[in-house]
């Protein structure tokens, strides 16, 4: 799995903590306005939040 | 002047939210705007794939021009134009003058290009995955938060959003001039500039990797805007009897069900797209190559690993896509439409982690090439979806005549172990004269 080459250890700057929970929220809100819009759309409630 | 990396990153990805909610704004009032010229289902067709027209071209463009002349001053001058005629429009009651005016505005969506280049210029390689990740990822969701919000804001009033939209592009304009910076220093940004020819543009049209980033983007971004105009009328053709059967009645209902089915693709192509830079950077931090034929010993080897299991991922969930369809269930459609969305995000952040590591010396110029012409296949897809009498087979046929070959000559252009860069078509001589 590994290659010949050594795996990178720099140590990262505070803004990439910062960065990482950032780029999760945008997920979950993904996630969330997705899952959101399908059980309406599946149970016949409308469509895309708004679009009733 | 004082600035950081993280402040350049949140200007650039300012600049490309609104230059991305400017794009779309056309769409989002299209229905109000077909009612005020009472334009037919032709016109309306025109008006919202002249969104796409400019953007193959201004974004070569525009990725020579962010090398040249830097990043600041190219999306300040992108922002500033666009805002200036998207005012205009809003002041505009003839519909051929609107017309031409929105595909100059639709211009403002060749600024992704721009944008990556100016981040490519201040972030260090082992976290330009999530850095171009999350500058392109929330600057996407521009034209969703578009849909969403801008015809709540503004109701049927298109004339007033055109003129808001126009006057905080200019702000941002000049926020942009004021507090950007092109590099981390002067040297690097001259080094770009020097390297920013039209032989310069010669050696990255014709490379070999540079050619296959394109078409696994092609593979990514070009399937994702294609999506975004054939899923609506996929689902009203193929799941017609289901979608009733949930409880909509008539083509307003239909079409909005059809509609919530395929944005769902379009938001997790778009938010996913940060998580997979990120996911470029772990491959690398951890030094992941599990793909045969692939470089092992490049410096930046996980990393197109990762993009080709990207690249495979999205074949088999296309495969998938036709599988569900056949089978004749929605739910399944639905959730594989869903998995096909976040493995086109992989593709997209997994191309643009690479770009500015294969091409440091020209990351405008690689960019625009990548993220471009690559928009072109965004054409073809929908055409070759609509051949045949059955809506599901569509997508395997693309799977397999188009991406498999595309995948293979990734796979063949990223086995060098040493400069994969230095391999094209146009004799070496001439590449490493520029090199």
């Amino acid at each position: 799995m590994k290659p010949n080459l050594p795996a990178e250890d720099v140590p990262h700057e505070p803004w990439y903590k910062y960065g990482v929970m950032f780029l999760f929220l945008e997920m979950a809100i993904a996630l969330a306005v997705c899952g959101y819009s399908l059980y309406l759309t599946f149970h016949g409630l409308g469509g895309f939040p708004g679009k009733h | 002047m004082t600035t950081h990396k993280v402040e350049q990153l949140i200007i650039a990805t300012a600049g490309f939210f609104w230059c991305f909610l400017m794009w779309f704004s056309t769409a989002a009032f299209s229905p109000s705007i077909a009612a005020d010229y009472h334009l037919n289902i032709k016109a309306l067709g025109l008006l919202a794939s002249s969104a796409i027209w400019m953007a193959p071209a201004g974004r070569v463009l525009a990725g020579w021009a962010s090398d040249r002349f830097g990043a600041p001053r190219t999306f300040a001058c992108l922002l500033g134009g666009c805002g200036l005629i998207s005012i205009a429009s809003g002041f505009t009651t003839n519909y051929n003058v609107l017309f031409l005016e929105r595909i100059l505005v639709a211009i403002a969506g060749v600024s992704f290009v721009v944008g990556i280049q100016h981040v490519a210029q201040w972030f260090d390689a082992h976290e330009i995955g999530t850095a171009e990740g999350l500058y392109a990822g929330t600057g996407n969701a521009g034209a969703g938060a578009g849909a969403l919000v801008l015809p709540r804001l503004f109701g049927t009033n298109y004339h007033a959003a055109f003129i808001d939209l126009g006057v905080v592009a200019l702000i941002i304009a000049a926020w942009y001039l004021w507090r950007g910076r092109a590099a981390t220093s002067a040297e690097r940004k001259n080094l770009v500039r020097g390297k920013s020819g039209l032989r310069g543009t010669l050696f990255i049209w014709s490379r070999y990797i540079a050619i296959a980033l394109m078409l696994a983007y092609a593979m990514s971004f070009g399937l994702e805007i294609a999506l975004n105009a054939w899923l609506p009328g996929y689902f009203m053709r193929g799941f017609h009897k289901e979608i009733l059967a949930l409880g909509f009645h008539g083509v307003a209902g239909v079409q909005i069900a059809a509609g919530t089915f395929a944005a769902v693709a379009s938001f997790t192509a778009s938010l996913f797209r940060p998580f997979s830079g990120f996911m470029s950077d772990l491959f690398q931090r951890r030094g992941w190559a599990p793909l045969p034929f692939i470089a092992k010993t490049l410096p930046y080897a996980p990393r197109l690993h990762w993009l080709g299991v990207s690249l495979i991922l999205i074949i088999l969930a296309m495969s998938g896509l036709t599988a569900s369809g056949l089978s004749g269930s929605l739910h399944l459609s639905v959730v594989t439409l869903v998995a096909l969305g976040i493995f086109i995000s992989c593709g997209t952040g997994g191309t643009f982690a690479l770009v500015p590591l294969l091409f440091p010396d020209r990351p405008g110029s690689a960019a625009g090439f990548i993220g471009g012409v690559s928009t072109a296949a965004a054409i073809v897809y929908p055409l070759i979806f609509s051949r045949g009498e059955n809506p599901h087979i569509g997508y395997i046929c693309v799977a397999f005549f188009m991406f498999l070959p595309f995948m293979l000559f990734y796979f063949w252009a990223a086995r060098y172990e040493r400069h994969p860069e230095e391999h094209g078509l146009l004799p070496g001589r001439l590449a490493l004269d520029e090199a």
